[in-house]
């Protein structure tokens, strides 16, 4: 019903927006037509390097089907026109493209800037078709990354971060390889996936990870498998307009790949060698330290001073058999963490004839993280080809292959065996091997310590934690030109991946694991999983230029997706030895097998329509109808079609380029200036493969294996719908030399998809439904502009900055608190989804008098006093009671505003690159530093912990140390919510071009990059960027997974 | 370059303001650098050097210092300075180990233990006598407070009696004096081996110790991680309650019997707790359950010791119920039977209709033996007449109504006491026996069997032959 409405309110207002355009159109018809009768009307000017002041010779200057012209030697060029409205192309070779409108003059003064500035005239990559970015309607940015030869280590999602203003791109963490995850213009849904849709050479990219890694804190990224040197040009489609239905809701990036740019033979190769910097140490204490604080940890724990003294690490005398062995000052942060190589290769070879072209490139990547022995590798090849068959066929196709391995080590929450963990939180004064009583040290690790701690250097020299990846994505098209105006294409792909895992955790030296029926000493698990994705998009097309003024494209096609997936794991216990690694191996009676198998199949019907009346309005319109294997029979919305229910989901967009309209001469520094609009619809389709439908889960019940009911069917579930409302403008001063682009936007996600809990009896938690809706509104700035424009000296600075306020619109049941490492999250009617939701602090109870009256319920239930020493809770309804009522919202992960800068300066032959990018506002849970100022057990704790209250009136911030934090000091509260805000140098490379006598070398170029230079933050981590889930419920939480390095490289590119 | 270096510096220091708010208390200093920067605690100061001390509590554990000020030690006895030994003892009785603030001490004070084995007597307001001056001074390993006296050492409570038998108090000396040889390898000199047996042979006087009775089996009054309330008789005390207790312990040497009789005097006059005078109890219950009168007028003299008190008496009212109690056997606590192990032996868990409650009981069955017994040991029977009961409960249906057994007394064989008792069904009552008097203690062990009836077991008459007792109840005449 609402559905309904939408579209006829759409359709109201497009005729509106059709009529108003065609009424001018009428309108510059007939002045025009009347000055076209009485005579040929020129029209002439001058065209100069912006730069130098220079004239420019051989320009083309043209008016499409109309005439053309070219400069002469002092740049000057007459042409022939229908009116003087009219606007003209301007391009060259080694000049950027402009498009300039006469408004009305006869003789205009143009100044072109070189290629390398970026320009509103470039192309741009639409889903469907690609032209100049200045007559796109839809809210998009364009990036060519040139290579990325500064940042060859790099995945797609990580590259992009601060480059496409509202894709906001936090880097998951330092594991080389492992990505970021993705947000477009902020929240869009809560359980579905919040990231855009990738399309790579007009095929979708498989870019979701299915279903979970086998080592903590892990997760493949698909994007590792596409080299980021092989991209051509990368386009940002901020709103619904992209075609792609449901599953388009969260914009799409659209990637080309590099084919052949001329028919002569090319060879491109890069070498690379780098390093990369182990991050600076979290200040935990050391021995001399750690061991007072041990002591009152073991006496608030209620040992005497005699079983407290007959502790082995308690003793003084360096005759006892214990002494020597617990008498070290270990560094177990240095024994984790350390520097590591990188080295990146590429070859590339292009060209071909008038037949066919190729582009044929292989890359080889090795990088190690600063965890000790993890790295990552990839081996990669790509071939890209173009034929013509006849004069009207056109075939094309794009095959890759990619194999990645990555020695890994488990982060994130797993205590046991994520090294850094246990580097920070392992006593001191333990040592790395075995010591005999006497004190001599065995080449062997120590064991588990008699406080319970696994040896961080057994894990990273014992633990194996491997992951290989191959991926194949392959895809063949045929273009076919009927006549001029229609043409056929179609295009297939496939992708072929599969992720296989192997594990091997040993006993020695790692604390073991306990399982329901047996204590795990060593643990191995392998997988294998498999993705089968099959694709085809087949459309008709048709452009055509009417009386030269209106021009007309669309687009009606289908495309179909089916995936399949195959996951199987084996996991296994207790091998007789730490030799036999294999899952084989392992007890048999203790052995766990499982996997997933699932498919999905999507079918999406589009019309797209582009009008462009005198390059002066644009209108792009559309619907898409898609159907899918995961919606529900009886789906709410959507349209019926053979008792299938089809998603339908209409577009519709208006550009208006003012600075071609006449009355913009009076701003002649207004060189250009576009209002855009959009209304947009589009899905998401991310509702798992069978939420809809029953399905049945095997269970173990005492050894018998059986299946049971996993959920409860919804056969009304649908897409979630996005509606995306869009207002953007984009304006160019002096010839283009600063350019200011700004959109606001609102999206309002509805039929949200959300867990509503279930009653006890059903045996089942929750189900899902489409009752809720969210809304997020933002906008977004960018700034470029060339400050200093001389031969030798060029400095071009831009600045970008978004910002986006989510709000929850519905929740079917209320509040809905979402656990996450010890912390809550909060997602509340009216406030944004993910807040942090926990108790506030105010100081350390200085005395026990204090503290007198109040009290909190601890964790076993019972009402427990406070006392001195203990934190102050902020108590809300005034009680004396400290308890979940307590609760408040404590923090918010979502920034005010991230942005960048960049700065381009180029000098003689030199360019220096600098991407600054930044977060203000964004507040992060330092789960770290909860378990490192925890004061709550043996866990070795930070130096601040030092200030901990020990005497009575002792006034601190630290609250005092006690065995199992009885009060609940170190709960969720705003003790461990920190501001997140950083300013980090990104990314800075030095190139230089050398001077070589063309023959058989065609270019050299020497590179000098670093990555994370430098981050300006107030945060008490290794580093305030991390991203632990691609949720939005779990942002901004520092699970401690490897933290984001330095790294600098060194590399040389040659072209033959 | 120059904002880099700034940027860098920017970021360390927000550890250094995290980990050292504005009026942070945390100290680098360790103890000895704490308690050496303070101007009045410069004598204590000196002496943790000359001792040794200073290196002890700048170790990387926790200690807590009780540092008593210049003007405390101005007047420490020259013997105490001058001497090396008695000092670094002084001076280790004012340090602890791990950290003891006034807030730890929840009762009126808590016992510490020191680095001189003693325990020092730690309150809010005070440390063994002297008074705290300022408490809960911080270090980076530990706490000192500062008192306003030296903090003395006490002797224990075994060290006071053997002042007390030096002052010719006889109980005094009995306790010191009650000693046995006991193996003790500890020190043992292996001399050679026994060809025949291959066990070591050591050489004499090395293989065993002296043990002190009473130390070893009441209470062992020279721990210091404990405390005790000793009473001592008075002599005349002491010897009265010889003569009175000497009748149950007939035997053939009168010095034998003296000694049994002051055993049994001294036995229950120490309880574990440190009562001062005024927290006096009227009666204190031995570690044998004896329950023993305190006549705070009785009270000659009192010591205040350092594992507890030692009061001299000239009276501790105790009734000969209490020292020689009522002997209950329980039957499924026999320590004999005619066949052991035996699957004819039963303890069965009963409710008890008649009392309430459970009880349990042995029950013998089909054990296909003339005259089965089973077997109980006494000791420590002292001489007298006794009164015997038993309770036995015959609700089984698997039994004649009734059937028929015997106790006997000393010896299996002994028929005069007791004969065979028909066993009523149902009788939940305590069934008297007849009296039984002991007339020598010898080493105070007595053996008594329940017998099953005189019959040739056949396949028809297990219903004759069982045994039954829930328990035995020896009354002495006192």
């Amino acid at each position: 019903m609402q559905l309904t409405t939408t579209i006829t309110w759409r359709s109201v207002l497009l005729a509106a927006a059709l009529s108003v355009t065609s009424a001018g159109a009428f309108a510059q018809d007939k002045a025009g037509s009347a000055k076209a009768d009485t005579a040929v009307l020129k029209a002439s000017g001058v065209i100069k390097d912006a730069a130098t002041g220079k004239p420019l010779a051989g320009v083309n200057v043209s008016i499409p089907t109309f005439s053309a012209a070219i400069t002469d030697d002092k740049g000057r060029f007459t042409i022939k026109v229908p009116d003087y409205n009219v606007t003209l192309f301007v391009s060259a070779e080694g000049v950027q493209t402009r498009q300039v409108p006469l408004r009305g003059k006869k003789e205009i003064a143009v100044r072109l800037y070189d290629e390398s500035f970026e320009s509103y005239y470039a192309p741009a990559v639409s889903a469907v078709s690609r032209k100049a970015a200045v007559s796109m309607v839809a809210p998009v940015t364009t990036i060519d990354p040139e290579g990325a030869w500064a940042r060859n280590q790099e995945t797609t999602d990580s590259y992009l971060q601060g480059l496409a203003g509202g894709l906001t791109a936090i880097r998951k963490s330092g594991t080389p390889g492992i990505g970021a995850s993705l947000f477009m213009r902020g929240i869009s849904s809560l359980y579905t996936t919040n990231k855009p849709l990738i399309v790579v050479d007009g095929v979708i990219y498989d870019n979701k990870e299915f279903n979970s890694s086998l080592i903590s804190g892990h997760s493949s990224n698909p994007l590792l498998m596409l080299d980021i040197q092989d991209i051509d040009n990368i386009t940002v489609i901020k709103d619904g307009s992209s075609t792609y239905g449901t599953k388009g809701g969260n914009g799409v990036i659209v990637i080309t790949t590099a084919t052949a740019r001329q028919k002569a033979t090319r060879i491109d190769v890069g070498v690379y060698a780098g390093v990369n910097f182990a991050p600076k140490q979290l200040p935990v204490m050391n021995a001399a330290q750690y061991r007072p604080y041990l002591a009152d940890m073991l006496q608030s724990k209620g040992l005497t001073q005699q079983q407290i003294l007959a502790q082995p690490y308690m003793t003084d005398d360096p005759a006892n058999p214990d002494y020597a062995r617990y008498h070290y000052n270990t560094n177990w942060q240095d024994k984790v963490l350390q520097g590591g190589a990188s080295s990146n290769a590429y070859l590339k070879v292009s060209g071909g004839d008038n037949i066919a072209t190729y582009a044929l490139s292989m890359n080889y990547a090795r990088n190690e993280g600063v965890i000790k022995n993890t790295d990552f590798s990839r081996l990669g090849t790509r071939f890209n080809a173009e034929l013509n068959l006849s004069k009207k066929l056109v075939a094309r196709s794009g095959l890759s292959f990619s194999y990645a391995e990555q020695n890994l080590q488990n982060t994130g929450i797993a205590p046991k065996v994520n090294p850094v963990y246990a580097a920070l939180v392992k006593s001191p004064f333990m040592a790395q091997n075995d010591v005999s009583d006497k004190g001599d040290v065995s080449p062997n690790y120590a064991d588990t310590d008699t406080l319970g701690y696994s040896n961080p250097v057994s894990i990273v020299e014992k633990l194996m934690a491997i992951n290989k990846t191959y991926r194949f994505f392959g895809w063949l098209s045929f273009d076919y030109q009927l006549n001029s105006a229609f043409s056929i294409s179609t295009r297939v792909g496939l992708t072929n991946d599969k992720v296989r895992e192997n594990f091997f955790v040993p006993s020695k030296g790692i604390v073991h694991d306990t399982l329901q029926t047996a204590i795990a000493n060593n643990r191995s698990g392998t997988q294998v999983k498999r993705l089968l994705s099959v694709y085809n998009d087949t459309r008709v097309a048709y452009k055509k230029t009417f009386s030269r003024i209106h021009f007309l494209e669309a687009q009606a096609g289908v495309r179909f997706q089916q995936q399949k997936f195959e996951q199987d794991y084996i996991l296994g216990f207790n091998s007789a030895t730490d030799e036999l690694i294999n899952v084989g191996y392992g007890a048999a009676t203790l052995r766990q097998v499982g996997g997933d198998l699932s498919k999905n199949r999507w079918l999406n019907t589009y019309i797209n329509g582009d009008y462009s009346f005198d390059n002066r309005v644009f209108i792009n319109a559309g619907v898409t109808i898609d159907g899918s294997s995961r919606f529900g029979e009886n789906a709410d919305g959507g349209m019926r079609l053979n008792g299938v229910k089809y998603a339908v989901l209409p577009y519709a967009g208006v550009a208006w380029l003012l600075s071609s309209e006449q009355f913009m001469k009076q701003l002649p520094w207004v060189s250009m200036l576009k209002l855009r609009a959009g209304y947009t619809l589009a899905g998401n389709d991310d509702l798992g493969d069978y939420t809809a439908r029953q399905y049945y889960t095997s269970q173990n019940l005492y050894g018998m294996q059986g299946l049971v009911r996993a959920n409860i069917a919804n056969p009304r579930l649908q897409w979630e719908v996005n509606r995306k409302m869009n207002l953007g403008v984009d304006m160019g001063f002096f010839d283009d030399r600063l350019r200011v682009s700004a959109d606001v936007y609102q999206n309002t996600t509805d039929r949200m998809l959300v867990r509503e809990s279930t009653p006890g009896g059903t045996g089942i938690d929750y189900f899902y439904s489409n009752s809720g809706k969210m809304r997020t509104r933002g906008g977004e700035l960018a700034v470029n502009a060339r400050v200093i424009n001389s031969q030798q000296l060029k400095w071009d600075l831009g600045f970008s900055l978004a910002a986006y306020r989510n709000t929850v619109v519905k929740l079917p049941q209320g509040d809905i608190v979402t656990p996450f490492a010890g912390g809550e999250i909060l997602t509340r009617e009216g406030k944004a989804a993910n807040l942090f939701y926990g108790y506030k602090t105010n100081g350390v109870y200085a005395t026990d008098a204090d503290a007198a009256g109040d009290s909190t319920i601890n964790s076993g239930g019972a009402l427990a006093a406070f006392g001195g020493g203990d934190m102050r809770f902020v108590n809300i309804n005034g009680d004396k009671r400290i308890d979940k009522n307590d609760r408040q919202v404590i923090g918010n992960p979502n920034p005010d505003f991230t942005g960048s800068i960049t700065t381009v300066l180029n000098w003689k032959r030199f360019t220096l690159n600098a991407l600054f990018t930044f977060s203000k506002g964004n507040d992060v849970y330092n789960y770290t530093r909860s378990q490192l100022e925890s004061g709550a057990g043996y866990n070795n704790q930070l130096l601040s912990m030092l200030n901990r209250w020990r005497v009575q009136g002792q006034v601190t911030h630290i609250p005092k140390a006690t065995w199992g934090d009885p009060l609940g000091n170190a709960r969720f509260s705003d003790r461990w919510i920190e501001d997140g805000s950083y300013f980090r140098l990104r990314n800075i490379s030095l190139a230089y071009n050398v001077k070589i006598k063309t023959g058989f070398l065609q270019y050299m170029t020497v590179y000098v990059s670093a990555n994370n230079v430098f981050t300006i933050t107030r945060y008490l981590g290794y580093d305030p960027e991390f991203s632990a889930t691609e949720s939005p419920l779990g942002q901004g939480v520092d699970i401690g997974l490897q933290p984001q390095i330095k790294s600098a490289q060194a590399g040389i590119r040659l072209g033959l | 370059m120059v904002v880099t270096c700034l940027l860098a510096a920017g970021c360390t220091r927000k550890w250094e303001e995290h980990n050292a708010p504005g009026d942070a208390i945390y100290v680098h200093n360790n103890l000895y650098q704490q308690i050496a920067a303070n101007a009045s605690l410069s004598r204590f100061a000196g002496f943790l050097k000359q001792t040794g001390y200073a290196d002890t509590i700048s170790l990387s554990r926790t200690f807590t210092v009780w540092a008593p000020t210049d003007e405390a030690l101005k007047n420490l006895d020259a013997s105490v300075v001058n001497n090396a030994a008695s000092l670094k003892k002084f001076v280790a009785h004012h340090i602890a180990a791990f950290s003891f603030r006034t807030s730890d001490v929840q009762k009126a004070a808590v016992r510490v233990g020191l680095m001189d084995g003693k325990y020092g007597s730690f309150a809010v307001d005070s440390f063994e006598d002297a008074a705290i001056v300022a408490a809960n001074g911080v270090a980076a390993n530990g706490i000192f407070h500062t008192i306003s006296a030296a903090a003395a050492s006490r002797g224990n409570c075994w060290d006071y009696v053997d002042s007390l038998k030096a002052g010719g108090l006889a109980m005094a000396a009995y306790l010191r004096d009650n000693q046995y040889r006991a193996q003790d390898l500890t020190n043992a000199e292996q001399i050679g081996v026994n060809p025949d047996t291959g066990e070591p042979i050591y050489k004499p006087g090395t293989d065993s110790v002296w043990r002190n009775k009473f130390t070893n089996e009441v209470y062992d009054l020279k721990r210091e991680d404990s405390v005790y309330t000793v009473f001592v008789l008075a002599n005349t005390a002491f010897d009265a309650e010889r003569v009175r207790f000497s009748p149950f312990y007939a035997t053939g040497t009168t010095d034998s019997t003296t000694n049994l009789a002051r055993w049994n005097t001294v036995k229950d006059l120490v309880v574990p707790g440190a009562y001062a005078p005024e927290q006096l109890p009227d009666t204190i219950v031995s570690k044998y359950g004896v329950r023993i009168g305190v006549k705070k007028s009785a009270v000659t003299s009192w010591h205040k010791t350092s594992n507890g008190y030692v009061y001299v008496v000239n009276e501790m009212p105790v009734t000969l119920e209490q020292k020689f109690p009522d002997f209950i056997v329980q039957g499924e606590n026999y320590n004999m039977a005619r066949v052991m192990p035996s699957a004819s032996i039963f303890t069965r868990t009963l409710v008890d209709s008649f009392a309430g409650g459970t009880f349990k009981d042995v029950f013998v069955y089909r054990h296909g033996i003339n005259q089965f017994y089973v077997g109980y040991r006494l000791n420590n029977v002292y001489t007298t007449t006794y009164k015997v009961y038993w309770r036995v409960i015959n609700n089984t249906g698997l039994l004649a109504h009734p059937y028929v057994q015997r106790l006997a007394m000393g010896r299996i064989d002994n028929t005069a006491t007791f004969p065979y008792t028909n066993i009523v069904p149902y009788n939940y009552n305590e069934v008297y026996l007849g009296e039984y008097k002991v007339t020598n203690y010898g080493n105070g062990v007595l053996s008594m069997y329940l017998v099953s009836a005189n019959i040739t077991p056949s396949g028809s008459n297990h219903n004759q032959n069982a045994l039954l007792l829930d328990y035995l109840r020896l009354v002495p005449a006192r």
